[in-house]
């Protein structure tokens, strides 16, 4: 059964993958607030960068496993993938309000603001409001499959927020600064980079890992109120 | 490999203290480099202490004073906040052209003090730190995610003690979870 | 999930989907436009004095000009086309500088002069040490002002 499978493999990579983002991550904050540079026009309030950024990345990731996942149910309707799915969205709201807080708290002394209606800035917070709307539906549909696949399409549908939130920088007029790692060459000094790299890798083994332990959360929940509920509703005939 | 058999939740205690002092190092370290390298006094506190050796003092170009006509840019440098009647002091920077150096701007002068002249001769502009931002960015971001990764991984290995616990379970390895039931049994197909 | 818990629940959905709605339609709408360019600003109708607008430029060199013991300053901004004078009340955000990008908020005047007392930095997408600033390395340089760029 795909549903043990999948649980066996979770178990099995599980610990490798968080040890493994551990020590990324310890690495990138000793590297980010012992020794790495200031900036020459930031000085030191930089190194925001290195838990926006990775906080920023992780959300966008969380929300495209969200869809593949999504997709994947819609197909193969397997319980475990609406678990995986239902964790990578409690992750997603995570690590979506991280970013946007971690970046008000950047924007005040570098942009004079902690918010303002900017293109990058609204389409993030709206990314951070579907993830809200898909847990938020999770929770008012009685019957599990309906759930599931009332959630799967939410989340299908709001992925043409991603690449509005990706390319809004390119796209449009924003007090946001564009890209800075693209097509065009990476504008980030080597000292500044080496730590965002290990943070922005440690972040995302992290997220791994926490939908690993959160898909078994979840599965293990739903199998415990399954079993309670079948003994009550044995009774109820 | 059964669901119940998991690690005790005496072992992810034992791994948070391990990571808890990891952080708190580091975090050390930050504090222990910044007052090295970036911590800066008040021109009042300059002032009082009258260091003899290299300092840094953070302070605000006051408006209307910056003359940049000379080889060697004098301005008069006031407290960070921007009420009248507190503590003023000269400063002649000697360092290289520096466009940071702009009037109502706060900035951090490394220099010597010449208690003599009651001049602050200073080499280098830096950026203001903004050390409180970089430390609420810091804490408002990994706190909450050691909790909550902390409160997931608690609450699967209870989970997995009280499923152990629930009468009648069943081995997963032969029969399928009832869960699948819960879902209408399609997947199962 | 038992119905009394329904009603709350139907309504905080429809809270956020008002809000997904009203931050799509409304306000992001409008700012696909965030700001203008001073090239734009410069074509301004009367119809357009007094209102409240963003521009975006660089902050012309050797332009700031402190008014003495006011809290005032002027400056230009340019977008490589076209310069504006604008009047600025207040201090200046600490990352304010000449030669980098600025967003103004505030109106053009029918004096051909923009008043603003909010000004918020815009910096580039390069990150890198002082001494490398000072040793004149230029990152892959792209162009600040590309988004300001008209289509």
């Amino acid at each position: 059964m795909v549903s043990q499978r999948l649980i066996g493999t979770l178990r099995k990579w599980e610990g490798g993958v968080g040890i493994l983002a551990g020590l990324f991550i310890f690495t990138g904050l000793y590297l980010g607030l012992v020794v790495s540079p200031p900036d020459y026009y930031q000085g030191e309030v930089v190194r925001i960068i290195y838990v926006h950024v990775p906080f920023a990345k992780v959300s966008l990731l969380s929300y495209t496993t969200l869809f593949l996942g999504s997709c994947a149910y819609l197909w193969k309707k397997d319980p475990i993938v609406d678990n995986l799915c239902h964790a990578a969205a409690g992750i997603g709201v995570f690590f979506t309000s991280g970013a946007l807080i971690t970046g008000s708290i950047w924007a005040k002394p570098t942009w004079n603001t902690w918010w303002t209606w900017d293109p990058r800035l609204v389409s993030f917070a709206i990314l951070l409001l579907i993830l809200i709307g898909y847990l938020m539906l999770r929770t008012f549909v009685d019957d599990k499959r309906k759930e599931a696949a009332y959630a799967a399409v939410l989340a299908i549908i709001g992925f043409v927020d991603l690449p509005i939130v990706y390319f809004s920088v390119e796209w449009w007029r924003t007090l946001h600064q564009p890209m800075s790692i693209s097509t065009r060459g990476i504008s980030i000094a080597p000292g500044m980079l080496t730590p965002l790299a290990f943070m922005a890798i440690g972040i995302s083994l992290l997220f791994f890992y926490m939908l690993m332990v959160r898909t078994q959360m979840l599965y293990l929940q739903h199998l415990l109120e399954a079993k309670r509920g079948g003994l009550l509703s044995e009774e109820e005939g | 490999m059964k669901l119940g058999e998991r690690q005790s939740l005496r072992q992810i205690y034992f791994r948070w203290t391990i990571i808890l002092i990891m952080v708190t190092f580091i975090f050390a370290f930050a504090i222990f480099r910044y007052n090295r390298e970036v911590a800066a006094i008040s021109p009042e506190a300059l002032l009082r202490i009258r260091p003899d050796g290299m300092v840094r003092v953070l302070g605000r170009v006051v408006a209307g004073t910056l003359n940049k006509q000379e080889s060697a840019p004098v301005f008069v440098l006031s407290g960070e906040s921007m009420i009248d009647g507190q503590t003023k002091i000269v400063v002649r920077y000697i360092g290289k052209p520096d466009d940071n150096l702009r009037e109502l701007k706060l900035l951090v002068f490394s220099g010597f003090f010449d208690p003599g002249k009651m001049e602050f001769t200073a080499q280098k502009i830096s950026p203001v730190p903004n050390i409180g931002f970089i430390a609420s960015a810091y804490l408002l971001s990994l706190l909450p995610l050691m909790l909550f990764l902390f409160n997931m991984e608690r609450r699967l290995i209870q989970l997995s003690i009280l499923i152990k616990e629930e009468k009648g379970y069943q081995p997963a390895t032969d029969s399928p979870p009832l869960q699948g039931e819960g879902y209408g049994g399609d997947g199962l197909k | 999930m038992n119905k009394n818990k329904k009603k709350p629940a139907i309504i905080s959905i429809v809270l956020i989907l008002l809000g997904v709605g009203y931050l799509a339609f409304s306000n992001f709408g409008k700012n696909l436009v965030y700001f203008f360019t001073p090239s734009e600003v410069v074509a301004f109708t009367p119809s357009h004095y007094g209102k409240k607008v963003r521009v975006a430029g660089m902050v012309v060199r050797e332009s700031v000009k402190m008014i003495p013991n006011t809290l005032e300053m002027t400056f230009r901004l340019s977008d490589g086309k076209a310069t504006i004078p604008i009047h600025y009340k207040g201090v200046p955000p600490d990352l304010f500088k000449e030669g980098q990008g600025a967003v103004v908020e505030g109106y053009w005047n029918s004096d051909l002069h923009f008043y603003s007392k909010m000004i918020m930095a815009k910096h580039s997408e390069d990150y890198m040490p002082p001494e490398m600033k000072q040793a004149g390395v230029s990152l892959p340089r792209k162009d600040l002002l590309k988004t300001l760029q008209v289509e």
